[in-house]
């Protein structure tokens, strides 16, 4: 059995072919989730940690409280009957096996206590974000356009064209469309600016949640691969960037809009505690 | 194809130009663009009648109002062009400020001899939940909303970033607020007509670290409304024309992180290149420049992306005044500027263009007007760079 290893933000044990791993945060006993995770995000981080050793990952079963659509476009597994299988627990960690299921105690020692008041309204805030009359005003980011981008979003998937181009574009400066010729930018990079915004410098989609976190960060981030992108600092390591910090990109909720959450890629300073 | 900068074309002049007040207006889209409409037919000279319009290019982003559809359609009917042919130009908040290109191409290619620019925004009359749905809109969606990034956002990045790359800080562009609070003061169709100290707008409310409010513009509501006309008609309307020497627009990189640079707008850069050219003259040239400061720290970049300042000098040149009403080395937005004046998006460009009509024709409140001003300039830039419009005009062809 391993020790718990902080990755992306979460706790992992691995026991052979049995991996584990919980939300860092506790209230009581009991092991919840920080303020934009959940069961999926969790298990990405949890293939991507399983995928450093192993190639050729693949799932057996997903468990349903997990959004299939957006493990797969983030982590670009693939399903047969031979692959891992992914259960959920009823408190923040889950297992990704394969034969039987292992058994793993919660750290306590290695986790911390979440703030309580602030993690009710969070979880009433992603409530009330997730009804499905919670629909745009305005300007948004429609489900299909959402969709569209997900792979590149959450996995960071580039095209090689006379360099790294991410996002994706369709044609270059000639008008030559741009090849399919897919690479993955490593998921790190540096902190080349920053913003704080309050809730009233925010996306109003941002709107319920923004004033109960005391704002939102931003970070605009050179990959170690080229290409630059922006990213949320995620919302339970309240760090205050700075340029030059290390990052690590990882996946989180961003905000749920008709119904549904959309997930996205956000940061984490890696160089400081 | 016609030479650049239309050597073999006719010569276009502003003859008449007016605006509303800008603000939290009770008037609806109609009657703010009927007002606008009005106060340019009135300013024209001689006699003017709307029949004798042959196009208009109208910009609106549609924030609100409610009509998103053939908006100019419906504002023309209101102010006597019905029957003209009409559109709505949208490139965020340079709208206008390429309907006033559209209108002046549409003369020098010979197809028109008088024709409108305008621009009209409501935005006050969404309730806040709307609003700030709408807040953000013409940046890049897909990318840098779901980062949390409206355009507070996006300038707070490119503002910590100058700061790290050159001898600036946020000091700097307290200056540039102080100075168009104060040149917007006089001004009676300003938005936000008061004098700021240093100290009250450097501990703004934190917007977007380090953008504070008094960094930010306001939300207004307006319409602005020029009248340009063909060299050979000009006399018609007046004897006192603004000509307009050069028209110059640019595009960039929607999303910030597609850009090799967030310190420069490279879109205000080729548009001033190609501006300064057509009109044969260069930034030394420039008496007053209507910029397009949506937050501080755009004015800063523009300062040096229009060539008034050397790259990296800018916060030394606010520093340094040199941006003040008759004191400095050019006036930069002797209307207050969208911090002062106000921003109703699509109104803006054109917004600048009834400011310089009126500067250049010595028609402003006398505590306002720049001296022996002869050459002006307008930059209207579209949400954070992705598109530009840069007009050079004078009182000489």
């Amino acid at each position: 059995m391993t020790d718990n290893t902080m990755w992306q933000g979460y706790l992992i044990q691995s026991n052979g072919d049995n991996h584990f791993i919980n939300s860092p945060w506790k209230l009581g006993d009991e092991c919840v989730f920080g303020y934009d995770s959940d069961y999926t995000t969790m298990a990405i981080s949890l293939i991507r940690y399983l995928s450093i050793e192993k190639s050729n990952l693949s799932l057996s079963s997903i468990d349903e409280r997990i959004n299939q659509q957006t493990i797969i476009a983030a982590t670009q597994i693939e399903v047969n009957p031979s692959g891992y299988k992914i259960k959920c627990n009823d408190d923040a960690s889950l297992q990704v096996y394969i034969g039987d299921e292992g058994v793993f105690h919660l750290a306590f020692d290695s986790m911390q206590d979440i703030d309580e008041e602030k993690y009710s309204k969070i979880a009433n805030a992603w409530q009330n974000e997730s009804n499905i009359m919670n629909t745009s005003q305005g300007a948004y980011i429609s489900g299909q356009q959402y969709d569209e981008s997900l792979e590149s979003r959450l996995s960071l998937v580039a095209q090689n064209h006379q360099g790294i181009i991410w996002p994706q574009r369709q044609m270059d400066s000639e008008g030559t469309n741009i090849s399919q010729s897919y690479v993955k930018i490593e998921p790190s990079g540096t902190v080349t600016s920053w913003t704080k915004l309050s809730a009233a410098g925010a996306p109003s989609e941002f709107a319920i949640r923004a004033p109960i976190l005391g704002g939102i960060s931003t970070v605009m981030v050179e990959t170690n691969d080229g290409p630059n992108g922006v990213f949320l600092l995620v919302d339970d390591i309240p760090t205050s960037p700075k340029i030059g910090d290390s990052v690590d990109i990882v996946v989180r909720m961003l905000y749920a809009q008709e119904g549904f959450i959309r997930y996205g890629a956000k940061a984490i300073i890696t160089n400081r505690s | 194809m016609l030479p650049a900068g239309g050597a073999y074309m006719v010569d276009v002049a502003i003859v008449g130009a007016g605006q509303t007040k800008y603000g939290n207006h009770q008037l609806g889209m109609k009657g703010m663009w009927a007002e606008a409409a009005r106060s340019a037919f009135d300013s024209v000279d001689k006699d003017f009648h709307p029949k004798q319009i042959d196009e208009a290019f109208i910009g609106s982003v549609a924030f609100g109002g409610g009509q998103l559809g053939n908006t100019a359609a419906l504002l023309t009917e209101h102010s006597g062009m019905q029957g003209k042919p009409v559109r709505r130009v949208e490139n965020a908040c340079a709208s206008s400020g390429f309907a006033l290109r559209d209108a002046w191409m549409a003369i020098k290619s010979g197809q028109a001899d008088v024709v409108v620019a305008g621009g009209i925004e409501k935005m006050n009359d969404l309730t806040p939940e709307r609003k700030r749905f709408w807040l953000g809109v013409s940046g890049d969606t897909e990318w840098e909303r779901l980062a949390g990034l409206t355009f507070p956002g996006t300038y707070a990045l490119m503002a910590r970033r100058y700061f790290h790359e050159f001898d600036s800080t946020h000091d700097d562009l307290v200056h540039i607020s102080v100075k168009n609070h104060h040149h917007g003061l006089e001004n009676n169709v300003a938005h936000i007509r008061k004098d700021v100290s240093f100290d009250k707008a450097k501990s703004g409310f934190m917007v977007a670290d380090p953008l504070t409010l008094y960094d930010c513009c306001p939300t207004s509501d307006g319409a602005s409304c020029v009248i340009l006309a063909a060299d050979h008609v000009v006399k018609q309307f007046t004897d006192d024309p603004v000509w307009i020497n050069s028209s110059a627009a640019a595009s960039d990189y929607l999303a910030l992180h597609d850009r090799p640079s967030i310190t420069q707008l490279i879109a205000t850069q080729m548009a001033a290149k190609k501006a300064y050219s057509m009109a044969g003259i260069t930034a030394k040239d420039i008496d007053l420049a209507e910029v397009h400061d949506c937050f501080t720290i755009a004015e800063l970049l523009a300062t040096e992306d229009l060539g008034f300042a050397n790259r990296g000098k800018a916060g030394l040149f606010a520093r340094e005044g040199r941006g003040r009403r008759n004191e400095g080395d050019v006036c930069i937005n002797p209307s207050g500027g969208l911090k002062s004046k106000g921003h109703p998006l699509g109104a803006t460009g054109t917004g600048q263009t009834v400011e310089i009509f009126k500067q250049l024709r010595g028609e402003v409140e006398s505590v306002r007007q720049v001296r022996d001003a002869e050459v002006a300039l307008s930059h209207n830039v579209g949400g954070s760079g992705a598109t530009c419009a840069v007009h050079v005009y004078g009182r000489d062809k």
